[in-house]
């Protein structure tokens, strides 16, 4: 596939939003959308032009995304983004000290220090800031919520035992743990379901059958 | 602020309630033959029992567990009691420094006699427990020292309060499991975060009633239903945030010695010990004079 500006190829300029570009993607579509079920050569050009939108669509979609982060910020803010990023925490706070403008993207950024620091109380308060300013921006939104939710998240390590786990226990805690029976005996391993279909292999040899040809 | 680290009994099971006890006597056992004296038994608390657990883990060293009597129950029966291996002597030294300048500290508040005595028993074998472990003695006093000059100021901010204890147990987590470890430093620190926390929820009353400085209430004053509504909100986010940090870190790290128990303590000893600091408070409010 010939490389082209994914914008151009939705026919779009590089400086709409994301639902415009979702319009136009949408919209592009529909063109070919019913012709690739034609016969002969504009079937197969149809199929094509799809793919080429697909993934035109998906290439401006990231576009857009990383641009809003990296063009949301005027250059001040852009440098302390980039400090934090590199983890150089105290410059950044020293940076923001600095900063005249006390705006949303302020309070994102001092919550973003804050939260590298641990300081888990005054990341939250800044970061409600940074909603209160501005309550439509979804990245502030979005990363209060992950925040608040953060707690509610469930625990991933499945080695620990069973009944202590967050999620764990419920009305017979033992029950799932191997410690019952004295170990994982019923668990559905490779080598349990190996052993398992040779067993089966060896009761139709009995009968007569065969299940495995080769042994 | 020790002692909130405990195990949920409750939803023990037996075998890691016998690894929990095994710990706790061992503990009690080193601090008798670390000291040379029977008088720093009495230190003997939870938190450092599960500090010796998750010291344990990190070398992974298996405790050498023997059945023996308590010192304190001479004809009592027998109970299984982990030996004071070189974690258990050094955790013994760890705690005797905590413990004394959480005296000292004390002292410095303008604390009673009891808190002088107790400065002066400890002082001996504290010393000793320095000239062992130089590095972490001057941590906890630089931060014991910051946490009081910003106390004297009247810090608003409990992160920058909480930041203080927090360090001291990032820098016990590192000496008691040797070398540093991002996980283990968050566990470290959130812990640290946790315990000065639910701390001071839990010295609310008290601080109030003798006009002292409390984390929570850096203004002093009476407490309105407003404010007390305020601070509970606080104090329940933070506190949940905190565990839900350290049980983030400990999934991440590989726990082969003596799991059952630490799991206990980190799933639901936490959340138990929280729960119940909050309600026991929501029950006294009831019983206040409005």
């Amino acid at each position: 596939m010939p490389i082209r500006d994914p914008f151009e190829v939705l026919g779009v300029d590089s400086s709409v939003t994301q639902s415009e570009l979702y319009e136009a993607y949408k919209r592009e579509r529909g063109k070919y959308a019913d012709k690739r079920f034609l016969p002969g050569a504009e079937g197969e050009e149809a199929c094509e032009r799809l793919d080429e939108i697909e993934a035109a669509y998906r290439e401006a979609d990231e576009i857009l995304k990383t641009r809003f982060y990296v063009s949301n910020f005027d250059n001040s803010h852009k440098e302390i983004d980039d400090l934090i990023r590199q983890g150089r925490i105290d410059e950044a706070q020293q940076k923001l000290d600095e900063s005249m403008t006390r705006d949303a993207e302020w309070h994102f950024l001092q919550s973003m220090v804050f939260y590298r620091r641990k300081w888990y109380n005054d990341a939250r308060e800044h970061l409600r800031a940074a909603v209160e300013k501005e309550p439509n921006n979804v990245k502030y939104t979005d990363a209060l919520k992950n925040f608040d939710e953060k707690m509610k998240r469930e625990s991933g390590a499945a080695s620990r035992t069973q009944a202590y786990r967050p999620d764990g226990g419920g009305e017979r805690p033992y029950r799932n743990d191997n410690y019952v029976g004295g170990g994982n005996s019923n668990a559905c391993t490779p080598c349990n379901v190996c052993s398992t279909l040779l067993c089966a292999d060896c009761c139709c040899e009995c009968m007569g059958g065969d299940l495995i040809s080769c042994c | 602020m020790f002692g909130y680290v405990n195990a949920d009994k409750p939803n023990m099971l037996m075998k890691d309630y016998a690894v929990f006890r095994a710990y706790y006597c061992g503990m009690c056992r080193a601090i008798g033959k670390r000291a040379k004296s029977q008088f720093m038994r009495l230190g003997i608390n939870y938190d450092i029992t599960f500090l010796a657990i998750l010291a344990h883990n990190c070398r992974k060293q298996e405790p050498d567990i023997k059945e023996g009597r308590c010192a304190f129950h001479i004809l009592g029966k027998k109970y299984p009691i982990a030996g004071a291996d070189d974690i258990m002597l050094k955790i013994a030294d760890i705690n005797t420094l905590l413990g004394y300048y959480k005296v000292e500290d004390d002292v410095q508040d303008g604390g009673k006699l009891k808190h002088r005595i107790a400065r002066l028993l400890t002082r001996r074998q504290f010393k000793k427990a320095a000239k062992r472990l130089p590095e972490l003695a001057e941590s906890i006093k630089t931060n014991y020292e910051r946490l009081r000059a910003l106390e004297k100021a009247g810090e608003k901010s409990i992160d920058r309060l909480a930041d203080c204890f927090a360090t001291i147990l990032v820098d016990v987590g590192r000496v008691a499991c040797g070398g540093p470890d991002g996980l283990l430093d968050d566990l470290c620190y959130n812990l640290g975060r946790w315990i000065y926390l639910i701390d001071a929820y839990d010295d609310l009353d008290k601080d109030i009633e003798e006009e002292r400085f409390n984390p929570l209430l850096p203004e002093g004053g009476p407490l309105t239903p407003e404010k007390e509504q305020k601070i509970a909100d606080t104090v329940k986010f933070n506190l949940d945030f905190a565990i839900a940090n350290i049980i983030e870190a400990y999934d991440k790290m590989e726990v082969t010695v003596s799991e059952g128990a630490l799991s206990n303590i980190i799933y639901r000893g936490l959340k138990a010990r929280t729960e119940e600091i909050l309600s026991r408070r929501c029950k006294n409010a009831d019983k206040r004079p409005v």
